[in-house]
C-alpha cells in the first residue's frame, strides 16, 4: 500500500554536504523496506513543480530517516526547513532489496550509501564497502555501524586511496551475494568488474532515474533492459537484478 | 453535486482523469476509489504495441513538465484480450473512456469499432493529437478537412459516444468546428504545448526526439483562452485539459465554457488532487453547475 502522507520533521541535522532528516510518518514507516524511497514536496508552492525522489535510509519506529546530498534547487529548499516544519511524502515506493539467508557485501558509492542504514542492521555481519571522490563528501554515518563501513576516496584523503572497485578486488566473492547502490557510473563500472571475475554471481543494483511520479503513471523514468525493452526506474525498480539491465556508461 | 450529460452519458461530477497521465488505472488504485470521480481516460492505445522513447523522457521547468514518453503502450490487441477476460471496468463504477491513436486514418476506424464492443467502456476518446507516420509526422488535426474526414468516418463505425482531443499547435477553433459538423459528442481542448529543451552545457538537445509536449501549472492561461475561444465557437461540449492544480483551476475551466475538467500532470505531484477537485466543486457549486461567463 502506497500513501500520501504529511510527514513532520522529528530531527533534522545539516553537515557539509549532506542533510539528515527524521520524520514522523506512522503509516509509510509501518509499510516500509528497505530499499524503497519517498517521493518528497520539498515546496508546497508550484516551483520545484516535481516531488523529488530519496532513498529511505532507515526506518525507526514510527519515523523515516532520509540522508539526503544536498545538490540542487530541491534539496536545497529541503536543507532550510526546520524541526516541526511538515513535508508532504508519497510512499514507500518500488520493490526494495530482495531479503534473504544468504552472505551480503554491500557496495556503494556516495550518497548510495543510504539504504544501507537500514541493511547493515537486518544483516548483522555484511560489510558495507563504499567510495567516495574526497573526504568532504563523506556524510556523517552515525546511522551506520561504523566498524563494518570500509571508505575509499579516489583522492586518498580518508580510508584508502582508489575507488570502490580497488576495494572489492581485497575481497572474496565467493558464495556472497551483491547489494549495490551509487551513481549509474559506479554500478556500470561493478558490472564490468562482476563480469570479469563473477559471472555467475548473484547481485542487485539500486538505480535512480529522474522521475515525475514515481509510482508507474508517468512512464518517464525507464531504464534499458537487456532484452531490448524498457523498465520503470520506480515500479519495476528501483532494485534489478544486474543482469536484467544495460549498464553501459551514458 | 451536479451532472454533467454528454450524449447518452451522465458524469456524477465534472472531474476526469488525462490520457496519458494516469497509465491504465493500476498506478492509482492504493490513492482512491475510481466511483468517486466523473470518469476516467486511459492511457493512448495504438495498433501495435510501442516501447517509447528512449530516456531522458523528462525535462522539469519552473510550474511546468516537458514530456517525451512516445505514446508507450502495451497496444490495442493485448488490451483488448486483457479486457475481454478480465472485465475489469465492471468494478470501477465510473465511465471509462479509451483513449486510441493510429499510425494511418484508418486505424482510428478500426479501433473505435472494436473499442465500441469490449465490456465496462462508456466512451472512446480520439487522439488526433499524434503523429501521422504517412504524413511525415505532423499531427492527424494538422489540417481541418482531415480532422472532419478522419471524425466522419470513427462517427459511421463507434457505436459509443467519441470525444475528440485535439493538439494546440493547430487551429483549435477552426479544428473543433470540424468536430462539432461531423456530430462527435465532445472535444477534448487540449493536448499539450510544443517544447522544446536545450542542455546549455552540453550544447544539445535534452530529447532524443528534440521536441516534447509541455503541460503541468504554467500551461493553464494559454489552456483557460483556448477553452474560452471554443466555447464562443461552438456548442459542442468541451472538456478541459491544461494545468489544473487546484479546485479553484477546474472552477475557473467550467466558466470558461468547460462541461468536464481533465486533471493530469499534476496528479503526478498530488496523486489524490482528482479526489480533492470533487470535493472542492461539491462545496463551492453543490447542485448548481457554474453558469460559463460570456
Amino acid at each position: 500500500m502506497k500513501y500520501e502522507e504529511r510527514a513532520t520533521i522529528r530531527s533534522l541535522r545539516r553537515e557539509g554536504k549532506y542533510l539528515l532528516l527524521s520524520l514522523f510518518s506512522p503509516r509509510i514507516a509501518r509499510e516500509a523496506r528497505p530499499g524503497q524511497f519517498v517521493n518528497v514536496r520539498v515546496s508546497d508552492t508550484l516551483d520545484p513543480l516535481l516531488r523529488r525522489p530519496l532513498s529511505i535510509a532507515d526506518v525507526v519506529g514510527e519515523e523515516v530517516r532520509l540522508l539526503v546530498q544536498i545538490r540542487g534547487k530541491g534539496t536545497r529548499l529541503l536543507a532550510e526547513k526546520v524541526v516541526g516544519d511538515t513535508l508532504s511524502l508519497v510512499g514507500p515506493l518500488g520493490n526494495g532489496f530482495p531479503m534473504m539467508e544468504r552472505e551480503v557485501i554491500f557496495v556503494a558509492g556516495g550518497v548510495g550509501v543510504a539504504p544501507f542504514a537500514w541493511l547493515m542492521r537486518l544483516f548483522p555481519s555484511a560489510r558495507l564497502l563504499v567510495g567516495f571522490r574526497s573526504c568532504e563528501m563523506i556524510p556523517p554515518l552515525d546511522w551506520f555501524d561504523e566498524k563494518r563501513v570500509m571508505i575509499a576516496t579516489d583522492d586518498g584523503s580518508a580510508g584508502e586511496k582508489g575507488t570502490v572497485l580497488d576495494m572489492m578486488k581485497k575481497v572474496s566473492l565467493k558464495d556472497k551475494v551483491i547489494f549495490a547502490c551509487g551513481p549509474h557510473r559506479m554500478l556500470a563500472a561493478l558490472s564490468d568488474f562482476l563480469e570479469k571475475n563473477s559471472p555467475d554471481i548473484e547481485a542487485y543494483f539500486s538505480t535512480e532515474s529522474m522521475m515525475a511520479c514515481g509510482f508507474g503513471a508517468c512512464k518517464g523514468c525507464v531504464l534499458p533492459k537487456r532484452d531490448g525493452e524498457y523498465a520503470l526506474c520506480c515500479s519495476d525498480g528501483p532494485v534489478f537484478a544486474w543482469r536484467e539491465m544495460v549498464w553501459e556508461t551514458r | 453535486m451536479f451532472e454533467t450529460k454528454i450524449g447518452s452519458l451522465i458524469f456524477k461530477n465534472p472531474v476526469l482523469t488525462a490520457s496519458g497521465t494516469w497509465g491504465m488505472g493500476e498506478p492509482f488504485a492504493d490513492f482512491y476509489e475510481y466511483g468517486l470521480l466523473g470518469g476516467v481516460v486511459l492511457k493512448t492505445l495504438t495498433p501495435s504495441p510501442r516501447k517509447g522513447n528512449p530516456p531522458p523522457r523528462l525535462y522539469e521547468t519552473p510550474a511546468g513538465l516537458l514530456n517525451s514518453i512516445g505514446l508507450e503502450n502495451e497496444g490495442f490487441d493485448a488490451f483488448e484480450r486483457r479486457i475481454c477476460e478480465e472485465n475489469p471496468f465492471s468494478l470501477w463504477k465510473t465511465n471509462v473512456i479509451v483513449s486510441i491513436a493510429g499510425d494511418e486514418e484508418e486505424d482510428f476506424v478500426r479501433l473505435s469499432e472494436r473499442a465500441s464492443r469490449l465490456p465496462g467502456i462508456a466512451a472512446i476518446e480520439v487522439n488526433l493529437s499524434c503523429p501521422n507516420v504517412h504524413a511525415g509526422g505532423v499531427t492527424f488535426d494538422a489540417r481541418k478537412e482531415d480532422v472532419y474526414r478522419i471524425v466522419s468516418k470513427v462517427m459511421e463505425k463507434a457505436s459509443l459516444p467519441v470525444f475528440v482531443k485535439l493538439s494546440p499547435q493547430h487551429d483549435l477553433v477552426g479544428n473543433a468546428k470540424e468536430v462539432e459538423r461531423a456530430k462527435a459528442c465532445a472535444v477534448t481542448i487540449s493536448n499539450t504545448f510544443l517544447g522544446l529543451a536545450i542542455d546549455s552545457q552540453k550544447k544539445s538537445f535534452v530529447f532524443a526526439r528534440k521536441f516534447a509536449g509541455f503541460s503541468g501549472p504554467a500551461v493553464k492561461p494559454l489552456a483557460l483562452a483556448n477553452v474560452y475561444r471554443v466555447a464562443q465557437a461552438v456548442s459542442l461540449p468541451i472538456i478541459a485539459s491544461g494545468g489544473v492544480a487546484s479546485g479553484e483551476d477546474a472552477l475557473e475551466f467550467l466558466l470558461a465554457g468547460a462541461s468536464l475538467v481533465e486533471i493530469g500532470t499534476m496528479a503526478f505531484v498530488k496523486p489524490r488532487l482528482p479526489v480533492e477537485v470533487v470535493e472542492f466543486l461539491e462545496k463551492s457549486c453543490g447542485n448548481v453547475r457554474p453558469t460559463p461567463l460570456p
